[in-house]
């Protein structure tokens, strides 16, 4: 009896148990129908292999140039994490300097009525995945998701806190702790 | 963010590469989208925290993304139509005699457009299944599926695809 299609299919890719192989291969060997199913899928696999890309080679060293100078970029921001050596006077003015800044930046913040401004609303959209944090969008981006499309609509104006980091962030840590 | 995990990033690049752009370039059938859509899959990788542990285990994430990134945009731009025709109107160098390229070429753009009308989810695992030489396993850790289900999603896409171009007649093999 022939196997039946998906076993020869199967078959084709190599992907059958050891115990099978050596019956279906005899049968085979033995049955015209099961050979010409064989030749069938051999074809479709020849003409879809027929043509393969140009120069992926090519491709291969464009898409790696682009890759090292982002990197390039990312390293050069760096610079902050490694050791300075600064001479005391010129820390000293720094700190200063950095000191009256700040409490500069206190005092305009103070006068506002709100001290940290929180995102003014945050709009959740009728889409196939929930998203309310960042690890959400993360875990969501990383699954396997194909056909989900969103939207996450971000404050009209950028909003930074006190320490610089988006406003954003804070609501999407407060939205989960609720 | 020299290395990611135990393993330098050159050597995963040059394992997954050939296969994230013969996998995007198969969707979106655009060479520029697939090698931005690699890029985009490398970058994302790299940005990663924490990194992925194994070399295998990093090959199947950055399919999964440019996979996911490559049907996304294909349906966010609507392009479909747009790529297939460019891809229909420079048909491929194929190194082989002349009435040979003639039957070649026929029943090529005859599967292109079969591969195209399958459903997603046959048209996915075919495709990787022929140009990114995983096995059943490795597919199945790509798309989080069983291996049995990629074994009858394989079988399926081109039982699909045998019956399209039988429809259209002259197809013997
Ligand atoms: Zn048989």
């Amino acid at each position: 009896m022939c196997p039946d299609k998906e076993v020869l299919s199967a078959y084709f890719d190599g992907e059958i148990e050891s115990s099978l192989m050596a019956s279906i291969k005899e049968h085979i060997e033995v049955c015209s129908s099961c050979r010409k199913e064989l030749s069938c899928l051999e074809e479709l696999r020849r003409v879809l292999l027929a043509e393969d890309i140009p120069g992926i080679e090519e491709s291969s060293v464009t898409v790696w140039q682009a890759i090292n100078r982002l990197r390039k970029v990312t390293s050069r921001e760096r610079i902050w994490q490694k050791q300075l050596v600064i001479p005391v006077p010129v820390a000293t003015a720094f700190m200063v300097l950095f000191v009256s800044v700040l409490s500069l930046f206190f005092v305009v913040s103070l006068k506002q009525d709100q001290p940290f401004r929180t995102v003014s609303k945050i709009e959740t959209l009728p889409v196939d995945v929930q998203i309310k944090t960042i690890e959400d969008l993360h875990r969501a981006i990383e699954g396997d998701t194909t056909a989900f499309e969103v939207t996450i609509l971000l404050p009209q104006e950028p909003i930074y806190d006190f320490s610089g980091k988006p406003t954003l962030l804070r609501a999407a840590e407060y939205e989960r702790s609720k | 963010m020299e290395k990611q995990g135990p393993y330098p990033f050159r050597e995963v690049y040059e394992l997954a590469f050939p296969i994230l752009m013969r996998v995007s370039f198969r969707i979106t059938g655009d060479r520029e989208v697939a090698e931005e859509l690699c890029q985009e899959a490398f970058i994302r990788f790299l940005n990663r925290y924490p990194p992925i542990p194994t070399l295998d285990q990093s090959k199947y994430w950055l399919i999964r993304v440019v996979k996911n990134l490559s049907l996304n945009f294909v349906k966010r731009k609507g392009r479909e139509r747009k790529a297939f025709e460019k891809f229909g109107r420079e048909p491929m160098k194929v190194q082989e005699s002349v009435e040979d390229c003639l039957l070649r070429k026929e029943s090529a753009a005859r599967l292109r457009e079969g591969l195209e009308q399958l459903p997603e989810k046959l048209k996915v695992v075919l495709i990787l299944k022929e140009y990114s030489g995983l096995n059943y396993r490795e597919i199945g850790k790509v798309l989080k599926i069983s291996e049995g289900n990629v074994k009858v999603r394989v079988f399926r896409a081109r039982n699909r695809l045998q019956e399209l171009l039988d429809e259209e007649g002259e197809y013997v093999p």
